[in-house]
């Protein structure tokens, strides 16, 4: 039983990291905490449902319910929600931005956005559950009563995959060098030649696609539904705090520790408390540490 | 003086708009010169240095660098037009590396150029280069100085604007600070500096403003400034002034 909620849970997890990987960027470099970061993904997956919808998910490839359609569609979210983050940007934060505008202003206008692009994926594609494929699969044993899906498995690797990429390009380019160096003084980063508004761009798509990929996975895995990426947002955000806000590594381990507390306490706690418990944890790791597990105390 | 390359004319300036801090202020810099800007506290030295940055709003007056209007550029904008900035506090990154400040400060840099001008910066500040790997938040105040002007100098900057580079350092630092910023002229850098310790300011500069209440008050050369007992006693610290009445 533990065995198969501590792989349950970190699957869950993986997807929630990658949504919590966008909500840190956002606290760091946008400075702001984007309530519409659920509905961007949301449109990645839905996006990747078009692209599917007339190309097909593919002939499986293996025990996988999915062929290589389905990663040129996860490719297609991911740009489509990326471009979709910096068009929002340009709409409405940046307005906003150049008014000096609080940062409360931003989230409820994030708010705002989340409804729209809610509303915007309902009348799209109206309101039904959708799936990418009807294959059926057959989970499979990965240790003495552990079973997961295939899909899963892909789902778990691709998400490790991005993330070490997404560190690699952080760590040893001079682009996210510039980002981590404008995360820490957007004054700064401007004296020494960073263009800020390229950067916030920049921002906006990785957050926009990683979130597409999360949203992707999500529909892989579970189903498409308008409100899966608001449902999923509470989660996202209590990893980005969990792991401390800013912090790359950090938003991975919360989202895996999110993950993990809500599928190992069904084993303790009614099934109904399930999406209470990685709050319960956000406010024991907070008591601690309230910059959460890898975050710095800000100075002023 | 020769043929400013840094020239700034009636600068109004402040952090709001409508409410300048700078009224009206005039200051030139000439390449191979240091120049200090010093006077009491809230005369819009820091302000000055910020609106050439392009830092601050810039309400009216010119900047012109080697011949061309930057009049209230962006930061970016004037690090590749050439001038660089090393603002008072908060000037290096510290949860980057050494290494990864510098490479920051040479965002404008060609790849080509990048390695070569690493080489040329770890030359200079032989203690960055033992330390590359480490953050910058484990350096010391001399230490993350040295880093600031090093990463201003990683675009290769015709001249450089520090806001006071010294304050909160050892005496012995101070000269060292103060050294390289020599050194710096001798590659025909233009230096113009804001400066609380100002006597030790001035007696490297080749000329020096005295700003009070955002506007031009005086400005001469360290002989004029130093000897003139009025400026001394309003501007300088007047310690010696001080200590002599005091002792009659």
């Amino acid at each position: 039983m533990i065995g198969q909620a501590i792989a349950d849970g970190i699957l869950t997890g993986a997807i929630i990291a990658l949504g919590a990987i966008g909500i840190s960027l956002s606290l760091q470099i946008l400075r702001f905490a984007n309530f519409g970061h659920g509905d961007i993904l949301t449109l990645g997956a839905y996006s990747a449902l078009t692209f599917t919808a007339v190309a097909t998910a593919g002939v499986p490839i293996g025990p996988v319910s999915f062929g290589w359609q389905f990663l040129v569609a996860i490719l297609i979210a991911a740009i489509v929600a990326g471009s979709a983050a910096i068009l929002i940007d340009a709409i409405v934060y940046n307005r906003l931005r150049s008014r000096n505008a609080h940062r409360l202003t931003m989230i409820f206008a994030s708010f705002g956005v989340a409804l729209v692009l809610r509303n915007l994926v309902l009348l799209i594609w109206g309101p039904d559950v959708h799936y990418y494929s009807r294959e059926l699969q057959i989970a499979v044993e990965i240790l003495p009563n552990v079973r997961v899906m295939p899909d899963q498995i892909v789902v778990l690797g691709l998400t490790f995959a991005v993330v070490i990429f997404f560190y690699l390009v952080l760590r040893l380019t001079r682009i996210g060098m510039a980002m981590r160096a404008m995360a820490e003084s957007p004054t700064l980063a401007g004296i020494c030649g960073v263009e800020i508004r390229k950067m916030i761009r920049i921002a906006w798509f990785i957050a926009g696609a990683l979130a597409a990929m999360a949203g992707t996975f999500l529909g892989l895995t579970v189903q498409l539904r308008p409100e899966m990426g608001f449902n999923l947002l509470l989660a996202v955000f209590a990893a980005a705090i969990l792991g401390g806000s800013g912090s790359l590594f950090g938003a991975v381990i919360g989202g895996l520790l999110v993950g993990l507390a809500e599928n190992l306490s069904v084993l303790v706690v009614p099934a109904g408390y399930k999406t209470a418990m990685p709050f319960l944890l956000l406010m024991l790791v907070l008591y601690i540490r309230p910059y959460g597990l890898f975050g710095t105390p800000e100075r002023h | 003086m020769s043929e400013p390359i840094l020239s700034a004319r009636d600068i109004v300036a402040g952090y709001v708009r409508g409410l300048p801090i700078v009224h009206g202020v005039s200051v030139d810099v000439a390449p191979g010169e240091i120049v200090t800007i010093v006077g009491p506290n809230g005369a819009g030295k820091s302000t000055l240095l910020k609106a050439i940055a392009g830092l601050v709003v810039f309400e009216s007056g010119t900047v012109t660098f080697a011949g061309r209007d930057v009049s209230g550029h962006p930061a970016h904008e004037m690090v590749k037009s050439g001038v660089g900035f090393v603002p008072q506090t908060g000037n290096i990154f510290t949860n980057l590396s050494i290494q990864e400040n510098l490479i920051v400060g040479a965002h404008t840099v060609s790849r080509a150029d990048l390695r070569l001008r690493l080489q040329r910066a770890y030359e200079h500040f032989p203690v960055l280069a033992e330390r590359r790997a480490s953050a910058g938040r484990v350096l010391s105040g001399g230490q993350r100085q040295m880093l600031a002007v090093a990463r201003a100098l990683m675009t290769d900057p015709k001249a450089i604007m520090l806001d006071e580079p010294t304050a909160g350092l050892s005496p012995k630092v101070v000269a060292d600070v103060f050294a390289d910023l020599r050194r710096l002229t001798e590659l025909n850098v233009a230096v113009l500096m804001v400066e609380q310790n100002a006597k030790a300011a001035i007696r490297i500069s080749n000329r020096a403003y005295v700003l009070t209440e955002g506007r031009n008050y005086i400005a001469g050369t360290p002989d004029e400034l130093l000897n003139d007992p009025a400026i001394a006693e309003a501007f300088l610290g007047g310690r010696r002034a001080a200590k002599a009445s005091g002792a009659a």
